[in-house]
């Protein structure tokens, strides 16, 4: 589980500042999830089920 | 010797900054649409690693390097230029000159936005391949696309023009995708950006 965004923040952290964003809102190496982290499971699944409705056809 | 997946690893070494998410999205299609497979420092999730040694490992470990070094302006909180990625670039290329037989067949692709630009700020690398994205995702999709079908000498590479048709396609359905994993195309990580595409391509063979 990555650490909250604010306690990593540390200048090393920061790729870049893309000359536009405040410190804290830049992103970090390792930002943590907003949700769950999704599964192999679950991602094959959506994309079976969205080709499918695309195809029509049954995923293999 | 070669890390296991050398000759199909592709360092990419680019800005994190969400104006940049677009190109790196494309990117990261790109390199599995061709075949191969993206690594960037967003994948490894260890805190107790130390940034640079997880930078340097994975530049080790992957036969190709796409660096962009269009991020040269300064920091706004600082008033600096932020030097990652050309200190990133000059590891990779330190690599091939000074290390084994493995290392000194790496081969990377440099990206800005702007051509001829890098000679006004680090005018050593002339003589490289350098490519202009002008900030469009599908023009990065065609200099991806081509410098590995140069580089690699792969005849399984598909046309730029038919990546970009898929890579359309695919954006189209990432929401679909999104909403049937119970997440929104805003919260993917890099991982999970990675895995849909991976997916999404083997689910869409040609």
């Amino acid at each position: 589980m990555g650490a909250t965004r604010k306690s990593t923040l540390k200048a090393g952290n920061l790729r870049s500042g893309a000359g536009n964003q405040p410190a804290t809102a830049s992103r970090t190496i390792n930002p943590a999830p907003k949700k769950g982290k999704l599964d192999s499971k679950t991602i094959k699944r959506a994309v079976d089920q969205v080709i499918s409705s695309r195809t029509g056809k049954k995923p293999a | 010797m070669a890390a296991r997946g050398y000759a199909s690893n592709v360092f990419i070494n680019c800005p994190f900054d969400d104006a940049y998410l677009a190109l790196r999205n494309a990117i990261v299609f790109a390199v599995f649409d061709c075949g191969f497979t993206p690594r960037c420092a967003l994948e490894e999730n260890n805190g107790g690693d130390v940034r640079f040694t997880k930078i340097q490992r994975l530049i080790a470990n992957s036969k190709f390097g796409i660096h962009d070094i269009s991020r040269t302006g300064p920091d706004a909180a600082t008033g600096l230029p932020r030097f990652n990625m050309p200190l990133e670039l000059g590891v990779f290329i330190g690599a091939r000159h000074f290390g084994d037989e493995t290392q000194q067949r790496k081969n990377c692709l440099i990206l800005d936005f702007e051509p001829y630009r890098y000679q006004a700020f680090i005018s050593d690398i002339a003589g490289n391949d350098i490519q202009s994205h002008e900030n469009n995702p599908e023009r990065a999709i065609g200099h991806v696309r081509n410098w590995l079908n140069d580089a690699s000498g792969r005849k399984t590479i598909p046309g730029g023009r038919d990546i970009v048709r898929r890579y359309r396609l695919f954006r189209q359905e990432l929401p679909n995708l999104c909403a049937k994993a119970h997440v929104t195309v805003d919260e993917l990580m890099y991982n999970d950006y990675s895995r849909f595409v991976s997916a999404w391509l083997k689910a869409n063979e040609r």
